[in-house]
């Protein structure tokens, strides 16, 4: 299942979640919104989703680093 | 630099627990800024009426200001930061100027896709080479370029000196985004907000700009806390290496 990770999938699963999300307030405003709002605001919440995942990667990583440093000068 | 930790159960449980808390401040600001985010929304899409000129579209708005003045203020602090680091010498100092400066081009990274999707119904084209557009495109260039300087510089006190110094002078185009509609004439709309007289927003819109404002400006306190953490750990890192290479 490591496929469903992979960015392109993580992307167009939120894609696709702001489009239902889209429909659904259409049908509650009763309005047809233009698509590069639903665009700009769909991009945004990717950016947000793979900015917030990029720090926490980088963090777990220098943190890994850190403890092998240190395992290495306790020796 | 911190010490590496004795091997015994006291200090591991007093470590665990020192995570764990700063674990639960993180989760009590991303959760504030998570239901803000989804407020906000809602109150984009259901609440506040569309422009009359504009139509639906107009709702981008609500976004890409507040992603351009969390962008300046950013901007900004890098700027403080920076002067704090060349005075004192605080690796805090260089840490909070490097947080802010990521998250920042992050932010001016948003102006610069949604300022296009909402040009492109309204003025017909995405892009525009007037003096706000310009000089946003050329503040997000330089501080690519504070991102670069930091990646190929290894010295690490020659380092923070550098980039504070680009830091300081970066700055001086900060200013000149904000100003730049108020002295040219651009195909960027006047602004609304503080634009003298003629201009403002129904309060109904203005209440929800300040709401996403507030949605989007704890989002960015959740990044600059993730980010200033990482550096501090880089810092610790480079210590370590340094004591390990000694």
């Amino acid at each position: 299942m490591h496929w469903l990770k992979h960015p392109v999938v993580v992307a167009l699963g939120i894609a696709v979640v702001a489009v239902g999300f889209g429909k659904l307030i259409e049908r509650l405003a009763a309005e047809t919104y233009h698509p590069f709002l639903y665009a700009a605001y769909t991009l945004s919440f990717i950016a947000f989703f793979f900015y917030l995942r990029s720090l926490d990667a980088r963090t777990a990583e220098v943190k890994r680093e850190i403890d092998s440093l240190r395992k290495e000068l306790r020796k | 630099m911190s010490a590496p930790l004795p091997n015994n159960t006291g200090a591991a449980l007093l470590y665990s627990k020192g995570c764990a808390t700063r674990f639960r401040n993180t989760f009590a600001l991303d959760l504030a800024a998570l239901l803000m985010l989804a407020y906000s929304l809602c109150r984009v899409f259901l609440t506040t009426p569309n422009e009359k000129m504009q139509g639906t579209v107009q709702r981008i708005f609500y976004y890409h200001v507040p992603f351009a003045w969390v962008a300046l203020f950013a901007f900004f602090m890098v700027f403080i930061f920076s002067i704090l680091y060349l005075a004192r010498r605080r690796e805090w100092m260089d840490a909070m100027a490097v947080s802010n400066a990521e998250v920042g081009v992050f932010f001016c990274t948003l102006v610069l896709i949604t300022g296009p999707l909402w040009a492109k119904p309204v003025w017909g084209v995405y892009w525009d080479w007037d003096a706000r557009l310009t000089s946003t495109f050329v503040l997000w260039l330089i501080y690519l370029g504070y991102m670069l300087l930091r990646a190929f510089v290894h010295d690490t006190h020659r380092r923070a000196v550098l980039s504070a110094a680009v830091g300081i002078f970066g700055f001086l185009d900060v200013p000149l985004v904000y100003f730049s509609i108020r002295l040219f004439n651009t195909q960027h709309p006047k602004p609304v907000i503080a634009g003298g007289e003629g201009s403002g927003l129904a309060p109904v819109m203005r209440n929800t700009l300040f709401i996403c404002l507030i949605a989007i400006t704890l989002f960015y306190v959740c990044l600059l806390v993730r980010r200033y953490r990482l550096e501090r750990l880089r810092q610790e890192a480079e210590t370590l290496w340094e004591e390990a290479g000694a």
